[in-house]
This record gives structure tokens, C-alpha cells and sequence, in this order.
């Protein structure tokens, strides 16, 4: 095996851990009560589904690093991921997408109102989660996590309000930044920074400076949902879990459209627009071979791939910079492969 | 991923070092704005940062032994507020006992506190209860001299104020918002129908001022 598979695969194996600590810590939070067919087994779908955890891998990992144990934050790990999961169901609702990990979106096979409900139970149950910290933590760190935790929140909704505003708004006048600003507070927040920061008040204590932490989680959420943008695209769609081109079907302004948008004239730009401006149960498997055709064409995916390897390098000068202070560790390593391995997965 | 033709020659190098600055540069205006977003924002947790504090220091003793008492100076720090939590809780659940135990007795506002419940007792022995009576306002006075209602049962049967005292008789209203504990004892007589039985206790010269009483009267 190289070098970088060896990498890929401790990687891989770490996340599979802090996956599994994180999902016990989960589970602790899911009822075994009744109303179980209308809610409380929809609820425990999309957590018993699995998922890559980076999240509860963040914040664990991030935790030890600065100085904490792993047990410390595993409400918060739970908290994370129980929101993760509701803003799943909620995603998927509002883009009308049909697969999740691999499987039915909760509101094909349940319909919308029973999905929309079990989206908001796991919110509450994410509250539920981060009141354990006070027991754990002390009230002033829960505090500040409690904090943290809403900040992170209302980055994510301002992200997705923005993106679902361009998508009803037919907005083609955008450029790389808007892309940028979009995911940082969209994915980047709560996919990221939030864990990272969660995890260094913990292990810390709430010794440590945050903004440095901004700087690095950015850089590693862009080169994520860049590279996600991409497997959207061209990944296989068995190992991916999401629909293939789901992206493009839902109108999406990824990278890829946005360098698209600025590349086209004349009957390629209106036939784009054209696309962008149809309701997604309009658009065809034809209409979006097409445009996939238009992005190679146009250089847009290797323009992504360029402008996701560039972040990802940026990405381990943050590092550097937010973990100078901390000693080196099994987990430190892990923060830092993190990085390569946003732009070598395949799922 | 399947496979893609990648950029071609010095024009695709060139491609690529332009999309790479645009992003680095980009990036490093989103980050920035976001950051002094958040230092003007006094609501987010930003404004709370304390200053980075190094983690290890270098006196010489090695990593190992740095870490291991930032690790111990963590552990102490977080024991300590916990501890300071726990006795602040320990203290607000007195405070909440103390203030219960104030709105069982009377009150200035002269609102019925919850009843003091007294007995079961059976006719001939006593009842002995203790409330703490609170003056909350008015003027400093003379001692006011406590006395009960008659305590009746559903039927009518009652326990008649002579059965019942107080000590101290006297309730101290000469300092504003004293305290005091009076232990109340009903002498249920012989002959009294089994039964519960209701009244009050009154001060004179404080009409607003009345304590509910129940008594259990068993066979």
C-alpha cells in the first residue's frame, strides 16, 4: 500500500472509532417509547444509517488533542450528530432529494409531514444532549458551549436560506466568493469549525484562542464540500450513498455551475439559465448529461479540483498556526491527515 | 471518481495557479469577514475569548513532564469550579428550603400560606407542630399576643381555641422582618369525633396576618 492509501486507511479507521463512540453516545438519546411508528423510528433511521462522523471525530479528536479525555465531550459529540441528522431530513425535504446514505430519504418512504416532525424531535433531542454538559462540564463551560452551539446553528440556517434564496431566485450573477461565503456558512460551521472549537473548550478548559481554529475549520470545510461537489458529479453512486448529479437535479450553485456561469455565452449561458430556471422535477437525465458535457467542456471540474487542492493546502498552514501550541499526539496526527484525505475520498 | 482529462501544458499550469490564488484569496476574505463578524458581535461567544494561554511550557523538565502537569493543573481547575458549583447549588437549595419554610408561616402581603398540617392525634393527646412566622412590613410595635380560631370537622364538630397555645405566646413585631419559630401544640380533648379539623392562627394588632392549621383527630 502507498504511502498516502496507508494514510487514507488510518484515516479511515479513526473515523470508524470515533464514529462508534460517537453513535453509542447518540443512541443513549433516542426513546424507546411510543409513538414508535409515526415518530420515534424515523427518527432513529438516519442515525442508524451510519455516516463518514467526521463531526463527533472533530470534536473528539480535537478534545483529546487540546488536553481533555474523549468522555468529556460525548454529549457534545451526541449533540452534534443528532442535529446533523435533523438538518438532514430537513435538507432533504427542501431539496426534494431521494437517497440518503445509500437509502430512501425519510420523506419518500414516510411522506413530508411525518419526515418534517421527526427532523424536529431530533433537534430537541440535540438540547437534551448538550444539558448532560452541565453535569459533566460545570454550568459556565456548558455555557459557552450552549453558545457555541447556537452560533453554529444560525450560521448553518443563514447558509441554507442563502442557498435555497438563489435557487428560488433563479441567481446566476455569482462568482467563486459567493460560493466560498455560502459554504462557510453552511458546511464549514457545523461540518468543521463548530466541532473544533467544541472540542478545544473542552480539552482546554476554555484556556485556548478560538479564531485560529475559524481559520484552519474553514479551509477543511471548503476542501470537504468541494470534493463532495465533485463526487456529486463523478462519484460512483453505489459508494457515495446520494443520488448521482443530485446536485444538479436540485439546482445547486456548486463551483462547478458558478465557473460554468462565467465561462458560457451565448446559446451554451442561455441554455444553463434555462436549466437553473426549471423546477427539478422538470429536469432531465438529458438535461444534465448536457451540462456535465458544458463543464468539461469549459474546464469547470478541473477548475474545482484546482481551487479545492489550493484550500487544502492553505488548510495544513492553518493547522500549523492553531495547533502550534499543542503537544504532538495520536490525535494531532489524525486532525492534520484529515486534511489529505478531504480531497482522496471516494465516499 | 471516473477519470478526467486533466489541464494540458503551460496554459493548463496556469489554469490551475489562477484558480488556486482566486480561491486562496477568496478564502482569505471570507475568513476574515467572518471573523470581525463575530469580534463586533457582543452576543456571540467571541467577545468571551480569554487570551491563548501556552499549553507547555519550556523550564527544562521535558514535554512529558510539562503535559502531564498541564494536565494535572487542567484536571484541578475544572474539579474546583465544579465544587464551587455544587456549593452554590447546596446553598440555593437552603435558600429555597429557608423560603419555603417563610411561606408556610405568615406573611405581610396576608396571603393564606399553605397549611401547617398537625396529628394524627388521638382525643386526649396533643398535636405539636412548628411554623416559622415572618414579619415582612409595617411599623415596629409591641409583642403581639397569638391566638387560634376554633378548628372545625365537616360536620361541625370543633376543637375549641382554649385547647390550643403557642410558645413563645408573644410574636417579637418590634424589628422589621424578624423571624421567629412558634411551636404550636393542640390538646385535642377527650371525647373529640374522629375527623379533620380547620383553622387559623391569628395575631392580634395584625389583621392581615393568619396561618391555616389542619389537625388529624384518629381514634
Amino acid at each position: 500500500m502507498s504511502e498516502a492509501g496507508a494514510t487514507t486507511a488510518a484515516v479511515e479507521d479513526e473515523l470508524a472509532r470515533y464514529g462508534a463512540m460517537a453513535r453509542d453516545a447518540m443512541h443513549a438519546y433516542l426513546p424507546e417509547a411510543e409513538p414508535r411508528r409515526h415518530l420515534w423510528s424515523l427518527v432513529a433511521e438516519y442515525p442508524g444509517r451510519g455516516g463518514k462522523a467526521i463531526r463527533p471525530a472533530l470534536c473528539l479528536a480535537s478534545t483529546v488533542a487540546f488536553g481533555g479525555e474523549v468522555e468529556e465531550a460525548l454529549p457534545s459529540a451526541a449533540a452534534l450528530e443528532l442535529l446533523h441528522n435533523a438538518f438532514l431530513v430537513h435538507d432533504d425535504v427542501e431539496d426534494a432529494s431521494l437517497l440518503r446514505r445509500g437509502q430512501p430519504t425519510l420523506h419518500a418512504e414516510h411522506g413530508v409531514p411525518l419526515a418534517v416532525n421527526a427532523g424536529d424531535a431530533l433537534v430537541i433531542l440535540a438540547g437534551a444532549a448538550l444539558r448532560d454538559n452541565r453535569r459533566l462540564l460545570g454550568t459556565r463551560l456548558a455555557t459557552r458551549i450552549g453558545d457555541e452551539f447556537e452560533l453554529m446553528a444560525r450560521r448553518t440556517i443563514e447558509g441554507q436560506a442563502r442557498e435555497l434564496g438563489w435557487r428560488r431566485d433563479v441567481a446566476c450573477d455569482l462568482e467563486p466568493d459567493d460560493y466560498l461565503d455560502l459554504i462557510m456558512h453552511k458546511t464549514c460551521w457545523y461540518t468543521t469549525i463548530h466541532p473544533l472549537r467544541v472540542g478545544a473548550l473542552i480539552g482546554s478548559f476554555d484556556r485556548v484562542d478560538l479564531d485560529s481554529l475559524v481559520r484552519f475549520g474553514f479551509y477543511l470545510g471548503a476542501a470537504f464540500q468541494i470534493q463532495d461537489d465533485l463526487l456529486n458529479l463523478l462519484g460512483d453512486e453505489a459508494k457515495y450513498g446520494k443520488e448521482s448529479c443530485g446536485d444538479l437535479y436540485e439546482g445547486k450553485r456548486t463551483l462547478m455551475v458558478i465557473h460554468l456561469l462565467n465561462e458560457t455565452n451565448g446559446k451554451d449561458r442561455r441554455a444553463l439559465e434555462r436549466f437553473l430556471a426549471l423546477e427539478r422535477p422538470q429536469r432531465t437525465a438529458a438535461d444534465v448529461a448536457a451540462i456535465v458535457e458544458l463543464m468539461r467542456h469549459h474546464g469547470s471540474l478541473d477548475f474545482a479540483q484546482a481551487f479545492g487542492q489550493g484550500i487544502a493546502e492553505a488548510a495544513t498552514d492553518a493547522f500549523e498556526a492553531a495547533f502550534a501550541e499543542v503537544p504532538d499526539s495520536p490525535e494531532r496526527h489524525f486532525l492534520r491527515d484529515l486534511i489529505a484525505w478531504m480531497l482522496e475520498r471516494d465516499a | 471518481m471516473s477519470e478526467r482529462e486533466p489541464f494540458d501544458g503551460l496554459a493548463g499550469l496556469e489554469a490551475i495557479v489562477n484558480a488556486q490564488r482566486r480561491g486562496l484569496e477568496a478564502a482569505a476574505t471570507v475568513v476574515e469577514r467572518m471573523l470581525e463578524l463575530g469580534r463586533q458581535s457582543a452576543r456571540t461567544p467571541f467577545s468571551f475569548y480569554l487570551p491563548a494561554e501556552p499549553r507547555n511550557g519550556s523550564d527544562g523538565d521535558g514535554a512529558d513532564g510539562a503535559e502531564e502537569r498541564a494536565r494535572e493543573a487542567r484536571r484541578l481547575r475544572g474539579d474546583a469550579e465544579r465544587l464551587l458549583e455544587l456549593l452554590g447549588e447546596s446553598m440555593r437549595v437552603v435558600f429555597d428550603v429557608a423560603v419555603d419554610a417563610a411561606e408556610a408561616g405568615l406573611n405581610g402581603a396576608g396571603k393564606a400560606a399553605d397549611e401547617l398540617v398537625l396529628g394524627p392525634a388521638a382525643p386526649g393527646d396533643a398535636a405539636v407542630g412548628s411554623a416559622w412566622l415572618h414579619v415582612l412590613d409595617g411599623p415596629p410595635g409591641s409583642p403581639a399576643r397569638l391566638h387560634a380560631t376554633a378548628f372545625t370537622a365537616h360536620d361541625g364538630s370543633a376543637i375549641e381555641p382554649a385547647a390550643i397555645s403557642f410558645e413563645p405566646p408573644l410574636l417579637d413585631t418590634f424589628a422589621l422582618r424578624a423571624s421567629e419559630e412558634v411551636i404550636v401544640t393542640v390538646r385535642v380533648p377527650d371525647g373529640t369525633a374522629p375527623g379533620t379539623y380547620r383553622g387559623h392562627v391569628l395575631a392580634a394588632g395584625l389583621p392581615e396576618v393568619g396561618l391555616a392549621i389542619r389537625v388529624e383527630v384518629r381514634e
